[in-house]
């Protein structure tokens, strides 16, 4: 059957502005609503627990896992099983140590968590940093894939996607802020699984409904080898860092950490979690039956010869069992994905740049009114700019591969001083600035060294460094620096502040009231040392 | 959002305090809180047990998050040990069509459900009782 990849389909374009017009109507609704900082970064604190589980699996949900899984398992087999217990994981380890004292301690990202009891310029800089080099390889990642993916499935030229990509990323944000974000993350999540789930029963429906015999063909078909670990994984130690990298990453990326406080408290954080947690294990499972759809049914040969990457294995199967309509609308869903998960990176860097940096460090804490979210929407307007510039210079790199880079720098730069600060009680200023320096710092660095770049990029002959991730080595060195860095330059005053804080990380500050004086922000209120008791 | 108005009459305390917070013993988390030096816990009658109570639970929970943790990095790790290690053995069928290692893989997927439902019923059962107790002392 003639594929219509690569020529634009009327069918997945009408999808296509259908979803345009339904984000652009609820950024409309949100920008009315859209008032103050509140509103920008944590829309409101009116979502619900429910509604914010839909919105972090959506943001998790990207299409690298969706067309890349899909993809790895229809030519890989079993490996694809790898990656996607590893991204499912994280999510209990965001359960149990961050949810809840991160929406305790902070207002807006999780730097206001590490800042605390900290002195804040370093510990906020640093953070920043961690932050925006997350953010920078997680965005290059979705930006590449993105020009990609249309050009594939709609035939527009690369550079053109990405510009139309990123204006539409900053139209989201700009306007809209925390609000539109959240509720196209929710639309995507409910487009995203809704197709998955019908994909993957048109597939079962082949197969007597029983995923089994959906494995049996695919051995028999493709040999036995499919339904074990094949070469992906070769060396050990690779595959312990990809783990590493993966579990713990997600408890450390910014654009996911800032969705906790969208809602009133710590206990529907929690419940938000479960319920993201119980949607993205389900995905997953959906994508492995559809990987092997698309292995038995469309054909691993016929996958690579559109996309060498394999990523086009659900659309294709998409096509081949729900045709041009179903075709258009996987499309049009995995642009979705796409769109709403760089922006809700883009809030997140535009966070770090006016709240982080700007607010705090630049204006010490003390904003004028009204400035934070003018900066905010600067900052905006920036990262389209810089976002757009990194899509069209990056293109044609590997973007899972960097999916996975984003994950180690998360996992080193942030997740570490996140966990030092809110557990140990010892943890100094120092120690937090050095560990999340030492994780952005090293993760770089022996990225840099890495076969990825060295032999493939540079051509030469071998690497310094022989791990494709450096997870295993990053996170344990941003634990061990952040640790002696706390035991050699401790500070009384902020364990003391670590015990006043135990309080506040259990209950919550009253956070309505907080946010309700820090609006109104007075610059007459600043109140010095002396009037506390 | 309309600013705060702040009525008249407070407790004597509000003038040595940020935000009159006194009950809870914490930093009251305002950008202007975050910047300022850090000073000494203000000195509150039945605080200090009403701390070490704070502190117990946030003790106990910290033990149950590491345990779950613990747990979960075991599965997931032993499964990934497997891959790297013992390849051989996750290619043995089960059943028809099946592998242990595509068993296994499924069975780590639904361990990460199963310590989830642990821990959410365990603060809906015991965390949240606790947090309401030691919220009604604090605001005696």
């Amino acid at each position: 059957m003639p594929t219509r990849f690569g020529e634009p389909d009327a069918v997945a374009i009408m999808f296509f502005a259908a979803f345009i017009i339904i984000t652009l109507g609820i950024t409309w609704w949100a920008a009315r609503r859209t008032r103050t900082t509140e509103h920008f970064y944590a829309a409101g604190r009116s979502i619900t627990a429910g509604q914010n589980g839909f919105a972090l699996a959506g943001d998790y949900m990207s299409a690298a896992s969706f067309l890349g899984i899909a993809g790895l398992v229809s030519t890989s087999g079993f490996d694809g099983l790898i990656y996607s217990t590893g991204w499912l994981v994280g999510w209990p380890v965001v359960l149990f140590l961050i949810a809840e004292p991160l929406r305790n301690l902070g207002r807006y990202t999780f730097a206001d968590v590490v800042a605390s009891r900290l002195q804040p310029v370093p510990v906020r800089i640093c953070a920043a940093c961690g932050t925006l080099a997350t953010i920078a390889f997680y965005l290059i990642a979705q930006m590449v894939g993105a020009g990609g993916l249309i050009r594939l499935l709609f035939g527009i030229p690369y550079e053109v996607a990405v510009v139309v990509v990123g204006l539409a990323m900053m139209a989201y944000v700009l306007f809209g802020g925390m609000i539109a974000t959240t509720w196209v993350q929710i639309v995507k999540a409910v487009l995203l699984l809704g197709g998955a789930a019908t994909l993957a029963l048109l597939v079962l429906s082949r197969f007597g409904f029983n995923p089994a015999n959906l494995f049996a063909a695919a051995s028999a078909q493709y040999g036995a080898g499919v339904l074990a670990p094949g070469r992906l994984v070769s060396n050990p130690y690779d595959a312990i860092s990809l783990g590493m990298a993966l579990m713990f990453g997600t408890a450390g990326l910014p654009h996911i950490l800032m969705r906790f406080y969208t809602v009133p408290d710590a206990s529907a954080a929690r419940r938000s979690v479960f319920v993201a947690t119980g949607l993205i294990g389900m995905f997953y499972l959906m994508t492995f039956v559809l990987g092997f759809g698309a292995m038995v049914l469309v054909g691993p040969d016929a996958i690579r010869a559109i996309d060498a990457g394999g990523n086009m294995a659900a659309p294709m199967l998409a096509e081949l069992l729900g045709g041009r309509a179903f075709l258009g609308f996987i499309a049009a869903v995995a642009f979705a994905t796409i769109l709403a998960v760089v922006a809700g990176l883009a809030l997140s860097g535009a966070a770090a740049l006016s709240h982080d940096l700007w607010a705090s460090v630049v204006r010490k804490g003390a904003p004028r009114p009204g400035e934070e979210l003018r900066v905010a929407r600067i900052a905006t307007i920036l990262l389209a700019v810089v976002a757009i510039a990194l899509g069209v210079a990056f293109k044609g790199q590997n973007v899972a591969f960097m999916v996975g880079l984003a994950f180690a720098i998360a996992a080193s730069a942030n997740f570490p001083a996140l966990v030092l600060s809110v557990f140990w009680r010892r943890t100094s200023t120092i120690g937090a600035s050095a560990s999340m320096l030492t994780g952005t710092v090293a993760t770089l660095l022996l990225i840099a060294l890495s076969p990825a770049v060295q032999v493939d990029l540079l051509h030469n002959t071998s690497a310094w460094f022989p791990l494709k991730n450096p997870a295993l080595v990053t996170i344990p060195l941003a634990f061990a620096v952040g640790i002696l860095g706390s035991i050699l330059w401790p500070n009384r005053n902020e364990q003391r502040a670590f015990d006043a804080l135990q309080s506040q990380m259990l209950l919550g500050a009253d956070s309505a009231y907080a946010d309700a004086r820090a609006n109104a922000a007075s610059p007459a209120a600043s109140v010095s040392p002396a009037t506390r008791a | 959002m309309e600013p705060v108005r702040r009525k008249r009459q407070h407790n004597r305390f509000e003038k040595y305090t940020r935000s009159g917070d006194l009950h809870r013993g914490g930093i009251p988390v305002t950008s202007r809180a975050m910047n300022a030096p850090i000073n000494a816990p203000v000195n509150v009658p039945g605080a200090s047990s009403h701390a070490h109570d704070v502190r117990a639970l946030a003790r106990r929970r910290w033990l149950v998050a590491l345990a779950l943790t613990v747990a979960m990095v075991a599965c997931y790790f032993g499964f990934i040990g497997l891959v790297a290690w013992r390849p051989d053995l996750l290619a043995t069928p089960v059943g028809d069509g099946l592998t242990a290692g595509i068993v296994l893989g499924a069975l780590v997927i639904v361990a990460a459900w199963v310590l989830t439902l642990v821990y959410v019923r365990w603060a809906n059962r015991v965390y949240d009782v606790a947090l309401e107790t030691l919220r009604a002392k604090g605001h005696r």
